[in-house]
């Protein structure tokens, strides 16, 4: 029972009665709040499409970086090749007085070894 | 985080959770707010089904502003009554004169212990809705945040951008209302019976 001073209007008893019946809201609502919420939720945008995985080539050039790097180094490439090919006359000069090489073929012999080192050391161990 | 630790967490903390884009969090926060947001609507409104719109576009503005939410600074059931009042406010400007829609609220299961007692407290709370529903915008606010939602005067002041001195006269201007619109049904009701 409520003290009449608390409640003169008489009215906590309809008060009591709407708090106890509150309207419930429906499981199909719910459910659809709740996808509304999750839908929304920060964070929770489709995830982007994955990365299709790369072949051998396409990596081994990225690693050297990309075309551009691999264009200079075909270039280079060529380069090599044409100085080994035809060298200019001055890189030979240079390269002869450098390692100091012999002129003539006779000296040339001196410089064969008729048995390498190696195969001393093999047959002296087959011999034993 | 498991669901029965979020449990513990206030709304606040939870809505910073879902914000940081926690799903558990979300369904939470929507199984605790929807509910509150839904009975305070219809008791605004009286009507289920708009009581339901609102709650759904009331829900939607919170998880829209959840990413710029500041922990600690207002409840979020005090925002979200805010918010509701606002939105029944708009929807009285486009109808005027409705009624409770009886039909949308669910009938006491037959069979059930104390039936009598659930169809009395029934017939009483939607006497009250229909009483409710005579009274201005204002002071039913007041009267249903005060009396039904068991706000303080200092926060229904919050809520409705009003001195706490405002909210206790359109409080006690509405239960003046309430009892005159109710006093020829207190002996049909068995109010009497209880005293």
């Amino acid at each position: 029972m409520t003290d009449r001073r608390d409640d003169p209007e008489g009215l906590e008893v309809f008060f009591d009665a709407a708090r106890r019946d509150r309207p419930r809201l429906s499981d199909d609502a719910l459910a659809r709040m709740t996808a509304q919420a999750l839908d929304m939720q920060p964070g929770r945008a489709a995830a982007p499409a994955p990365v299709a995985r790369r072949g051998f080539w396409s990596q081994l050039i990225a690693t050297i970086g990309g075309w551009p790097a691999l264009a200079g180094l075909a270039t280079a490439g060529v380069a090599g090749l044409w100085i080994g090919a035809v060298p200019p006359a001055m890189l030979q000069t240079l390269a002869s007085d450098l390692t100091g090489a012999a002129e003539t073929t006779e000296d040339d012999i001196y410089l064969v070894d008729p048995i390498p080192g190696y195969m001393l050391s093999l047959n002296l161990a087959e011999g034993s | 985080m498991p669901f029965d630790d979020l449990d513990r967490l206030d709304d606040d903390a939870l809505l910073v959770l879902y914000a940081n884009g926690d799903p558990a969090a979300a369904r939470l926060l929507t199984a605790r707010l929807a509910p509150v947001v839904h009975a305070h609507a219809y008791r605004l409104l009286g009507d289920a089904a708009e009581a339901e719109d609102i709650t759904q576009e009331a829900l939607m503005r919170l998880w829209q502003i959840a990413p710029d939410w500041r922990q600690g600074e207002a409840k979020v059931t005090t925002w979200l009554y805010r918010v509701t009042a606002n939105l029944v406010t708009d929807r009285h400007r486009r109808r005027r004169g409705g009624t409770v829609d009886i039909d949308a609220i669910p009938e006491p299961e037959d069979g059930q212990p104390g039936v009598v007692e659930q169809m009395q407290v029934r017939a009483r709370a939607e006497a009250l809705q229909d009483a409710l529903e005579t009274l201005p915008d204002r002071q039913r606010q007041a009267v249903v945040l005060r009396h039904l939602e068991g706000l303080a005067n200092p926060d229904i002041a919050h809520v409705m951008g009003i001195g706490v001195e405002a909210v206790e006269s359109l409080t006690a201007r509405g239960k003046r209302g309430l009892a005159k619109a109710l006093s020829g049904l207190k002996e049909t009701l068995g109010y009497r019976d209880d005293d």
